[in-house]
C-alpha cells in the first residue's frame, strides 16, 4: 500500500512540474500586458516600457521561466519556495494565498458536509422507497435543483432570504464591527454568513450524491448477502449500517477524489456573488488582471489538489475494499 | 457612510496604486495641492487653494512656485513640508519603484538613466515652498495637475530602497495627509476610514466614519443598497436605475454625464501590413482609408435608436471627442451627421461601392464591402451596439461580421491597431487634450486606435497645447472638431452616464463630471429617525 502511494507521489511530482511549465507558457503567451493594465489610460509608451522592465517582463520568456523556477539570478523562485510578489497587489503571493485558503476551506468543507450528509441520507430514503411517489418527487426536486445555474440559485437565495425575508446576511464573511463582539456572537455571526453560500454549493451537490447513493444502495439491497443478513433476523438499521452502506458508498470515494480539488480551488461564481474572499475570487481576479505570479500559484495549488484527490481516493479505496489491498500485494 | 466598491484596493500607497477602486479610497486619505471645482457655466475645472495656499508662474511659464499651508500635518502629527513633495517625486521618477504615475513627469527634466532628475526638477527654498522647473511652458492647469501628485511622508519612507517599495508595510498601513485616516483594512472585505479631527483643508469633513465594502457582483451591490447595507453604488445600468426610480425605496439616482463615450472605430491603416512591419509601414486601409466610406458608415447607423434602445435617458448622442460640458472647447455650431441610409448608399456608389454581382453586398473591383466588427465580451452596452450596427449596415449592403473578445485580448488588439473595425470607449479629458487620441505619431498616440493621421489636426493640436490658458486653446479645438466632423475618423456613438445610486440619508452630495465624490467633505449623513 505504501509502495503504491510512493509510486503515485513520484509520478505526481512530475505531473505537477509539467502542469506548471505548460501553465507558465500558456499564461505568458495570452494577450494582455500587466504593465498596460496597471498604468494610466493611454500611458506614455516609455512609462509602460519602464514598468515592463521593473516587472521583468521585458526579458525572453525562457529566461522568465528560469527565473520563476529560481534557476537564474536572483535564485528566488518556486524551487526555493518563493512564489514571488503579486503584480496587482504588490504583496507576497504567499500572503495572498494564505489569506484566501482558510476562507475557501471553511466554505468548501461545510458545503462538502452538507453534500455528503444530506446526499447519503436522501439517497438511502430514495432507495428504500424506490419507484414510489416519494422517490419520484425527490428525484424531480433533486434534478431541478441540480440543473439550476449557481449564479441564479445564489441570487434567488439572496433575494428570498436576505431581501424579502431579511433572515440572513446577503454577502461577506461577517458583519461590520464584528471584532467588537464577544466570541460566541462572532461564531454565530460567521455561521449566519455561511448558511446561504454553503446551501447554494452543498444542496445541488447533495442532489447529485443522492442519485449515486440511491442506485448503489438499491443495487446492494438485491445482493444475496443482504438477503442472508435479513434472513438471520438482523435489525434493519444494522443491515443498513454494517452491510449496505459500506458497500454502497464505494462509488462515493471516487466522487470524493473528484470533489477534493474544489476544496481549495474555490467556487468562482459563489465566492463572487457572496463576496466571499477565497481562492476562487483570487484566481479569477488574477486572470483578469494578468497577475502572473498569482495565477501560477493558484494553478500549482489546483494541480496539487487534483493529484492529491486521486491519491487519496486510491488510498481510501484500498482501506475500504480488501480486494484492492490484495491486488496491490500481488 | 458605506460605499460599495467592485474590487479591493491594491495598495494604499499613492506611488504604487493602480486600480480605480484604489483611486476612490485614496482621495479620502490624501489631500490635493489644489481643491478642484467644476464650473459648469464655463465648463472649466477651477483650482482653489488646498494644501497649497497659493501658487504662481515665472515669466516664461516654466517655473511653478507653490506655497504650502503651514498647518497641514501627516496623520502621525509630523508637519507636511515641501521636502515630502520632493521626496515623493523622487520615488515617482524612479523606474525601480514600479509606479504607474509617470505620465505627469514627461515635462520635467530626466537623467540619462531615465529617472527623474529631482534636483533639477524641484527646488525647495524652504519647508513651505516647492518650485517645479518644467522643460517648457504649457497649459497652466495641466502644469498644476502634474505638480499635484499625492505626496508620501519622507520621515516614514525616507530609508526605503525604491526597489523594495513594493513590499513596504506602508502600502497597507499608510500615514496620510487628508481628511481621513485608515482605521481598518480587511483584505477583499472592507476598508474603514476614520475622520481626522485636526484636518480642515479646505473645510472639515462631516462624516465620522467611511466604510468601503468590497462587493464584486453588481446584483449583490444593489441588494445591499436596497437592504441598507451600503449607501452609495456606482455604475448602475439604465434598467437598474429605472427600477430604483420606480420603486418607493429611499434612494436617489445621480448621474455623472458627458465623461465617457463609446464609438465605432474604423481602422484607417492596413492592419495586416502595419502588424507585419512592426508598425513601420503604414498604408491606407482599402475600405476605411476613404473618408467617403467613413462618412457613409456614420450616416447608415441609426445612432439615436441605438442610444434610446440601450441607454434611454441615461446618455446623449456624441458628435466628437470633446465633451459638451467643456463649453469653452465644445463646438456647438456643427451640424451633426444625420441618419440617412439612402444618402449613405449614394456616397458609397460615388466611391465605387455598388452591388455589381447582385449578391446583395456592395463591391468594388472584385472586393466585397465586408469586415469584422470587434468588441469586448461582458459589456452588454457594446454588445448591443455591435448588433445594431451590424443590422443597420446590412440594410445598405455592407456585410459586417461581429466578434467578441476577452477584455484584455481586446485591449491588447486595440493598442496594436489589429482590428479593422471595433466598438470601444474612451474617457474625455477635462483639459480637452486630444494629442493621445488624434496625434499622427502612432507610436506615442496610444489612444489613436484607428491610426487617424491628419497634418492639419496635428498643427492645431500643437497650437492648442502651446496655450497657457485653457480658454485660449478653445479656438483650435473647435477647428479640430469641424475637421473631425468632415473626416469622421470614428463614428462617435453616445456619451453614457455613470449612474450613481445614493441612499437619501446621505446629504450634500455633488456628483459632477469631475468626480462622483467631488467635495466629499461636504457630505453628511442624516441621523436615523
Amino acid at each position: 500500500m505504501i509502495r503504491l502511494a510512493l509510486n503515485k507521489l513520484g509520478y505526481s511530482a512530475l505531473l505537477l512540474m509539467g502542469l506548471a511549465t505548460l501553465a507558465f507558457f500558456v499564461v505568458r503567451l495570452a494577450p494582455g500586458d500587466p504593465a498596460v493594465l496597471y498604468g494610466d489610460e493611454g500611458a506614455d509608451p516609455d512609462a509602460v516600457a519602464a514598468m515592463r522592465e521593473q516587472l521583468g517582463l521585458d526579458r525572453p520568456i525562457g529566461i522568465q521561466y528560469l527565473r520563476w523556477l529560481g534557476l537564474t539570478e536572483p535564485y528566488e523562485g518556486i524551487l526555493q519556495g518563493q512564489w514571488g510578489v503579486s503584480i496587482s497587489k504588490h504583496e507576497p503571493v504567499f500572503d495572498a494565498v494564505a489569506r484566501a485558503v482558510p476562507n475557501t476551506l471553511l466554505l468548501a468543507v461545510s458545503a462538502l458536509l452538507v453534500d455528503y450528509l444530506l446526499g447519503i441520507w436522501l439517497g438511502v430514503v430514495m432507495a428504500r422507497t424506490a419507484g414510489r411517489r416519494l422517490d419520484k418527487a425527490l428525484t424531480a426536486v433533486g434534478m431541478f435543483i441540480y440543473s439550476m445555474p449557481a449564479f441564479w440559485l445564489s441570487l434567488m437565495a439572496i433575494l428570498v432570504f436576505s431581501l424579502w425575508l431579511g433572515w440572513l446576511p446577503a454577502t461577506q464573511m461577517n458583519s461590520r464591527d464584528v471584532d467588537q463582539w464577544g466570541l460566541i456572537d462572532q461564531i454565530l455571526d460567521r455561521i449566519r454568513h455561511l448558511i446561504l453560500p454553503v446551501c447554494v454549493l452543498g444542496i445541488p451537490a447533495a442532489a447529485a450524491t443522492a442519485r449515486y447513493v440511491r442506485y448503489s444502495v438499491k443495487d446492494t439491497f438485491e445482493k444475496p448477502h443482504i438477503r442472508a443478513a435479513r434472513a438471520k433476523g438482523l435489525p434493519e438499521s444494522r443491515v443498513m449500517c454494517r452491510h449496505v452502506l459500506p458497500n454502497a458508498c464505494l462509488p462515493l470515494i471516487t466522487l470524493f477524489g473528484l470533489t477534493f480539488p474544489f476544496l481549495l480551488g474555490g467556487s468562482v461564481i459563489v465566492e463572487t456573488i457572496f463576496a466571499w474572499p477565497g481562492m476562487g475570487r483570487l484566481t479569477v481576479e488574477a486572470i483578469y488582471g494578468r497577475d502572473y505570479p498569482v495565477i501560477m500559484a493558484t494553478t500549482m495549488i489546483g494541480g496539487a489538489m487534483v493529484v492529491m484527490g486521486n491519491l487519496l481516493a486510491d488510498v481510501l479505496y484500498g482501506l475500504a475494499d480488501p480486494r484492492v489491498r490484495l491486488r496491490a500485494r500481488r | 457612510m458605506v460605499i460599495a466598491l467592485p474590487a479591493d484596493a491594491d495598495v494604499l500607497n499613492p506611488i504604487l496604486w493602480g486600480g480605480s477602486s484604489t483611486g476612490t479610497v485614496l482621495q479620502f486619505l490624501f489631500a490635493d495641492l489644489t481643491t478642484q471645482r467644476f464650473d459648469s457655466t464655463q465648463g472649466l475645472v477651477v483650482d482653489e487653494p488646498g494644501l497649497a495656499r497659493s501658487w504662481e508662474w515665472s515669466e516664461d511659464g516654466r517655473q511653478l512656485t507653490i506655497h504650502l499651508r503651514s498647518d497641514a500635518r501627516w496623520s502621525d502629527g509630523v508637519p507636511f513640508t515641501s521636502e515630502d513633495i520632493r521626496f515623493a517625486y523622487s520615488l515617482y521618477g524612479q523606474p525601480k519603484s514600479g509606479t504607474a504615475r509617470t505620465t505627469s513627469l514627461v515635462h520635467l527634466p530626466r537623467m540619462a538613466t531615465g529617472a527623474l532628475d529631482v534636483d533639477q526638477a524641484i527646488s525647495i527654498p524652504d519647508d513651505s515652498t516647492a518650485v517645479f522647473h518644467f522643460l517648457r511652458s504649457y497649459e497652466r492647469h495641466q502644469q498644476l495637475n502634474h505638480a499635484g501628485l499625492y505626496s508620501v511622508p519622507r520621515h516614514v519612507l525616507g530609508e526605503t530602497d525604491p526597489d523594495s517599495l513594493r513590499s513596504s508595510p506602508y502600502n497597507v498601513n499608510p500615514v496620510s495627509a487628508g481628511h481621513y485616516v485608515l482605521k481598518k483594512w480587511i483584505r477583499k472585505q472592507e476598508i474603514e476610514l476614520a475622520r481626522r479631527g485636526d484636518w480642515s483643508i479646505p473645510r472639515p469633513a462631516h462624516v465620522d466614519r467611511i466604510v468601503f465594502r468590497i462587493l464584486p457582483d453588481m446584483s449583490t451591490r444593489l441588494i445591499e443598497l436596497k437592504t441598507g447595507g451600503v449607501d452609495v453604488v456606482e455604475g448602475l445600468s439604465p434598467d437598474e436605475a429605472d427600477e430604483i426610480e420606480r420603486s418607493d425605496l429611499d434612494i436617489r439616482i445621480e448621474r455623472q454625464s458627458h465623461r465617457r463615450f463609446d464609438f465605432a472605430g474604423w481602422n484607417h491603416i492596413d492592419a495586416e501590413v502595419y502588424r507585419r512591419s512592426g508598425g513601420r509601414t503604414i498604408r491606407p486601409h482599402p475600405i476605411f482609408g476613404d473618408r467617403r466610406v467613413r462618412r457613409a458608415l456614420t450616416m447608415a447607423i441609426n445612432r439615436r435608436e441605438l442610444l434610446v434602445g440601450w441607454l434611454g435617458a441615461y446618455g446623449q448622442l456624441c458628435e466628437g471627442p470633446v465633451s459638451p460640458a467643456l463649453r469653452w472647447a465644445y463646438n456647438d455650431t456643427l451640424t451633426p451627421m444625420p441618419f440617412a441610409p439612402d444618402s449613405a448608399r449614394r456616397i458609397l456608389a460615388d466611391a465605387g461601392w455598388e452591388d455589381h454581382d447582385g449578391d446583395g453586398i456592395l463591391d468594388r473591383k472584385g472586393q466585397r464591402l465586408e469586415f469584422t466588427l470587434v468588441t469586448n465580451v461582458g459589456n452588454p452596452r457594446r454588445e448591443f451596439a455591435v448588433q445594431k450596427i451590424q443590422s443597420d449596415l446590412q440594410k445598405i449592403g455592407i456585410q459586417c461580421r461581429t466578434r467578441l473578445l476577452e477584455t484584455n485580448q481586446f485591449n491588447a488588439g486595440l493598442r496594436k491597431r489589429e482590428f479593422e473595425a471595433f466598438v470601444a470607449g474612451l474617457s474625455t479629458n477635462l483639459q480637452a487634450d486630444l494629442q493621445n487620441q488624434l496625434g499622427s505619431d502612432l507610436e506615442r498616440s496610444v489612444l489613436n486606435y484607428s491610426g487617424y493621421r491628419n497634418p492639419v489636426v496635428d498643427s492645431l493640436l500643437n497650437a492648442a497645447s502651446s496655450k497657457t490658458e485653457l480658454i485660449e486653446a478653445g479656438s483650435a479645438l473647435k477647428k479640430i472638431q469641424a475637421i473631425l466632423m468632415e473626416d469622421q475618423p470614428l463614428t462617435y456613438l453616445f456619451w453614457f452616464d455613470n449612474i450613481v445610486a445614493i441612499n437619501n440619508r446621505v446629504k450634500g452630495t455633488h456628483v459632477s463630471i469631475l468626480s462622483v465624490y467631488e467635495r466629499f467633505y461636504d457630505w453628511h449623513v442624516a441621523a436615523q429617525p
